[in-house]
C-alpha cells in the first residue's frame, strides 16, 4: 500500500538511454525521513534514473511507473550556475527558480552556515570547484523541496563540507524529507550517523536491477513510526498490494497482465494508479514565470555588457565591408541598401540568439528550469523578449546612422531602424527556435543553415519591400509576421528542448 | 541546345533518378535483409516484443 | 468498426504485408501509364504554336514539380499523424517521402532551367515557380539533414516531425511572399506554363504523365518505408517470421 509516507514510488520501470537497455524492472519505494542508495559502475543508469525521476511523470496515456509526493532537487553534474554571476545574486535568482521569494537576510544566512560569506561578492566563476558544489548544496537545502536526487555528492567535498552534508541531510530526514543518492563510495563510510536512515540500497549493474532493502532499525524519524504498522517490514511488501488495488480500466497496458509474484520483484505491467493527488506542476503564475527568465537576463547582461554590444557591432562590421565589395556607387548602394542591412542583421541574430542558449544549456541551468517546474514555453518566451530588447533593438538603433554610409536620407534613416526593429523580433524568435535546435548536436549547424533560407525569406522580402515604394502593406506583414513568430516559436522550440534535454 | 536533345536530357535525367531510387531501396533492402540474418536467434524473454508505452523504452526494442 | 481496421493497418506486421502486395500494382501501373503517357507526349500531341518541339518538357516538368509539392503534404500528413498517435509506421512513412520529394524537386529545378534556356535564353530565371522549388529543395534537404542527425531514432522522429510541419506552415508564406517579390521587382512577367495554351489531347497526356509519376513514388516510397519498418524493428518477433 502506498501509504501517506511514500515520498516517491517505482514499479517495474525500465531505464534507457538511446537504444540501450540500461535496467529493467526497477522497483523500490522511499518512505520519509530515509534514504536510498544508489550504486553501481559508471554507465550504468544511475545519473539516467535521477534526471529521470526529476521530471514531472509522463503523461496519463501511458502506463504511470512512478510517483512521487512532491517535485524533487536534482543535485547532479551541472551546476545550474552562470559564471558571470555574483555569487550573491546567483543564489538568489536559484531560489527564486524553486519559488522561494527574495530574502537577503536569509542568502546572507545561508552564506555563513555554507562558509561562503567572504566569497559573497565574487563572481561564480572565481569559486573552486569545492566551493560550488557548497553553493550548490546551499540552493538544495533551501529549495523546499521534500524529495532530493543526489548524484555523486561526495566529489570535491573537504571534511568540513562533508560533515555539513552530514547535518543538513539530517535535517532534512527530520523534517520528513526523502533522499536518493548515487554515491561512488558507500555512504555509510563517509556519514556514519546517517547509517540508520537508510531504507535500502538499489544496485544497478549489467541491466539488471537489484533491491536490497535494510531492516527498520530503532532510530526513526517522528513521521515514519506512526505509519510504522501500517507499512510492513520491508519496502517489498508496499508493492505488492498495490497491483491488487490497482483498477483493472486504469492504466492501459498492452501486454497480457502477469500476477504479482509473492516475491514482488516481478511487476505487474499495468503500472501504478493515476496520481490521487496531482503533483504541483507550475506552482508559480506564468508571469511570474517570466518574470523570473527576464529578470535572470537582466542580470546576466548587467554581468557582462559587452554582450550586448556584439550583435550590433557585427552588423556594422558587414555592413561596412559591403561598399569595399561592391564599389562606391551611390545608386547602387542606395538600391542595395535595405537588402544588405537584412541579411547582416539576420546573420547577428542567428549568432546572437545561439548565444542566449547554449550557455545556459552547458551549465544545466535548462535542465535545473525542467526539474523546478518552469514552462519551458515561457522560458524560451522570456528569451525571445531579451533577444529582442538586448540583440535587436541596438541592432536597429545602430543601423540608423549607419545608413548614413549607403547614402539614405533623412526619413528613409528613420524607416529603416524601424522596420529592422520590427522585423528583428521576427529573426529573433526564428534564430531562437534554430538555436534549441542547434543543442540538439554538433552537425545541427548544417540543418540550420538549409532551414534558414525557407524560413527567413518571407521576412527579408518584406522588410527589404518596407524601403521601397509603399510601405504600409509591408509594414502590417511584418508586424502580424511578428505576431504570428512570437505566438508559435515559444511552444514549438519548448518541444525541441524537452528533447534535447532528454 | 536545340529541342530533341533538351528533351532527351531531361527523360535520361528524370530515368537515372527513378533508377537511382530504385537501387537505394533495393540496397536497403539487402542490408536490412542481411541484418536480420546475421542475428542470433531470440533470447527467451518474451515481454520484448510489442512494446508496451514505457516512456523510457525504446519502441524497437 | 472503422478505429479498429485503422488501428491494425497501422500495426507494423500487418503494414509490412500490406506493402507487399501493393507495391507490385503500382510499379507495374507506373510503368504502364508511364510508356503511354511517354508514347503521347513525344509522338501523339501536336507541336506548340509558339514554342515549337521543346515545350514537351512540360510533360516532365509538371509532374515532377506537382510530386515534389504532393510529397510534402503527404509527409508532413504522416508528420502530424506521428506527433498524434507515436506510431512507428507513421514515422517510417515520414521518412520514406523525404528523398523521393527532395529528386523531385530537384528534377523539377533541373528540368524548368533546361526548358527556360531555348526558351528565354537563361538557364535560370526568377520566377515565382522555380523560385518556389528552389526553397522547398532546400527544405527537403534541411529535413534529411535532421534525419540523420542524432543517434536515437525515436527522438529523431519527433523532431522530423516537428519540422516538417514547421515547413509547411512556411509553404504558403514563401509562396505568397515570393509571388509579391516577383511584381515588385518586375522581374518575370513571364512564368512557366503561362505561353502554352493546353488543348485536350495536352491536358490527357499530363493527366497520364502525372499518374505515372505519381504511382512511381508511391512505389518507391512504400517500398523504402517497408524496409526501413523492417529494419527498425528487427529485434521483434515478427521480423524474425519475415526471413525465408
Amino acid at each position: 500500500m502506498s501509504g501517506p509516507c511514500a515520498v516517491l514510488e517505482v514499479q517495474g520501470l525500465t531505464l534507457a538511454r538511446g537504444h540501450r537497455r540500461l535496467a529493467d524492472n526497477v522497483s523500490f519505494a522511499l518512505p520519509s525521513g530515509r534514504f536510498i542508495e544508489l550504486r553501481g559502475p559508471n554507465g550504468s543508469g544511475k545519473t539516467t534514473l535521477l534526471r529521470a525521476l526529476a521530471r514531472a511523470p509522463s503523461a496519463a496515456r501511458e502506463p504511470i511507473h512512478w510517483r512521487v509526493a512532491s517535485r524533487g532537487f536534482y543535485f547532479g553534474h551541472g551546476s545550474g550556475f552562470r559564471p558571470e554571476i555574483v555569487v550573491r545574486t546567483q543564489l538568489a535568482v536559484s531560489l527564486a527558480l524553486y519559488g522561494a521569494a527574495a530574502n537577503a537576510a536569509r542568502d546572507q544566512a545561508l552564506l555563513e552556515r555554507f562558509g561562503l560569506s567572504r566569497q559573497a561578492n565574487l563572481t561564480v566563476r572565481q569559486l573552486s570547484q569545492g566551493q560550488l558544489r557548497r553553493l550548490m548544496l546551499a540552493v538544495m537545502c533551501a529549495s523546499g523541496r521534500k524529495l532530493w536526487l543526489i548524484d555523486e555528492p561526495l566529489n570535491a567535498l573537504d571534511g568540513a563540507a562533508i560533515a555539513l552534508l552530514q547535518t543538513i541531510l539530517l535535517e532534512h530526514f527530520a523534517q520528513g524529507g526523502a533522499v536518493l543518492v548515487a554515491t561512488h563510495r558507500t555512504f555509510e563510510q563517509a556519514l556514519p550517523a546517517l547509517d540508520p536512515y537508510c531504507a535500502g540500497v538499489l544496485l544497478l549493474e549489467a541491466g539488471r536491477s537489484r533491491w536490497q532493502s535494510t531492516q527498520e532499525t530503532t532510530a526513526q524519524s517522528p513521521l515514519q513510526s506512526a505509519a510504522q504498522s501500517t507499512q510492513g517490514t520491508t519496502a517489498q511488501s508496499a508493492l505488492q498490494s498495490t497491483p491488487q488495488s490497482t483498477d483493472p480500466s486504469g492504466a492501459p497496458s498492452f501486454d497480457a497482465t502477469t500476477d504479482a509474484s509473492p516475491a514482488g520483484r516481478s511487476p505487474t505491467e499495468t503500472g501504478l494508479q493515476p496520481q490521487p493527488v496531482p503533483i504541483e506542476e507550475n506552482p508559480r503564475s506564468n508571469w511570474q514565470q517570466l518574470r523570473w527568465t527576464l529578470n535572470r537576463e537582466r542580470v546576466l547582461a548587467l554581468a557582462r555588457p559587452q554582450d550586448l554590444a556584439w550583435p550590433s557591432v557585427f552588423h556594422w562590421m558587414v555592413v561596412t565591408l559591403f561598399p569595399f565589395a561592391l564599389g562606391s556607387d551611390p545608386m547602387l548602394l542606395e538600391r542595395a541598401a535595405g537588402g544588405i542591412f537584412w541579411i547582416s542583421a539576420l546573420l547577428a541574430s542567428l549568432m546572437g540568439a545561439a548565444r542566449l542558449f547554449e550557455a545556459d544549456f552547458e551549465h544545466g541551468v535548462l535542465a535545473d528550469c525542467q526539474h523546478a517546474g518552469l514552462s519551458l514555453a515561457w522560458l524560451v518566451f522570456g528569451k525571445i523578449l531579451a533577444g529582442c530588447l538586448l540583440i535587436g533593438l541596438p541592432l536597429g538603433l545602430a543601423s540608423i546612422p549607419l545608413g548614413l554610409l549607403f547614402g539614405v536620407r533623412d526619413g528613409g534613416l528613420w524607416i529603416l531602424g524601424g522596420s529592422l526593429c520590427l522585423g528583428t523580433v521576427s529573426l529573433i524568435a526564428g534564430s531562437c527556435l534554430f538555436a534549441t535546435l542547434g543543442l540538439m548536436a554538433r552537425q545541427a549547424q548544417l540543418v540550420i543553415c538549409l532551414l534558414a533560407i525557407p524560413i527567413f525569406v518571407p521576412l527579408l522580402i518584406f522588410g527589404t519591400a518596407v524601403l521601397t515604394g509603399d510601405a504600409i502593406g509591408p509594414v502590417l506583414t511584418l508586424a502580424s509576421l511578428a505576431l504570428l513568430a512570437l505566438l508559435s516559436v515559444p511552444p514549438i522550440a519548448a518541444r525541441v528542448l524537452t528533447l534535447a534535454l532528454e | 541546345m536545340n529541342a530533341t536533345e533538351t528533351i532527351a536530357v531531361c527523360l535520361g535525367l528524370t530515368l537515372l533518378v527513378l533508377l537511382i531510387e530504385v537501387l537505394a531501396v533495393r540496397r536497403l533492402r539487402q542490408t536490412t535483409l542481411a541484418q536480420l540474418g546475421a542475428q542470433e536467434p531470440l533470447a527467451s524473454d518474451s515481454s520484448s516484443g510489442t512494446a508496451s508505452a514505457s516512456e523510457w523504452r525504446p519502441h524497437a526494442e | 468498426m472503422w478505429p479498429n481496421f485503422i488501428l491494425r493497418q497501422s500495426s507494423p506486421p500487418v503494414f509490412f504485408r500490406n506493402c507487399g502486395k501493393l507495391i507490385p500494382w503500382c510499379a507495374g501501373l507506373a510503368i504502364v501509364l508511364g510508356l503511354i503517357g511517354l508514347w503521347y507526349a513525344l509522338v501523339v500531341t501536336p507541336t506548340d504554336a509558339q514554342q515549337g518541339e521543346v515545350y514537351r518538357v512540360l510533360y516532365l516538368h509538371v509532374p515532377t514539380a506537382w510530386m515534389s509539392m504532393l510529397l510534402y503534404v503527404v509527409a508532413s500528413l504522416y508528420a502530424g499523424l506521428h506527433l498524434i498517435f507515436r506510431a512507428p509506421v507513421a514515422a517510417v512513412l515520414m521518412r520514406a517521402m523525404l528523398p523521393t520529394g527532395a529528386w523531385m524537386t530537384a528534377l523539377a529545378l533541373v528540368t524548368g532551367s533546361l526548358w527556360g534556356k531555348p526558351t528565354w535564353g537563361t538557364y535560370w530565371i526568377w520566377d515565382a515557380r522555380l523560385t518556389f522549388e528552389l526553397l522547398l529543395l532546400f527544405i527537403y534537404l534541411g529535413l534529411i539533414a535532421i534525419s540523420s542527425l542524432i543517434e536515437d531514432e525515436r527522438k529523431t522522429d519527433q523532431l522530423l516531425a516537428i519540422f516538417t510541419l514547421v515547413g509547411l506552415v512556411n509553404i504558403p508564406l514563401i509562396y505568397f511572399s515570393v509571388v509579391f517579390w516577383n511584381t515588385l521587382h518586375q522581374g518575370a512577367s513571364l512564368s512557366m506554363t503561362g505561353a502554352t495554351r493546353i488543348a485536350p489531347i495536352m491536358k490527357m497526356t499530363l493527366f497520364l504523365c502525372v499518374a505515372a509519376t505519381w504511382l512511381a513514388c508511391a512505389a518507391i516510397a512504400l517500398a523504402r518505408a517497408r524496409w526501413s519498418l523492417l529494419a527498425r524493428e528487427r529485434d521483434s518477433v515478427w521480423a524474425r517470421a519475415v526471413l525465408p
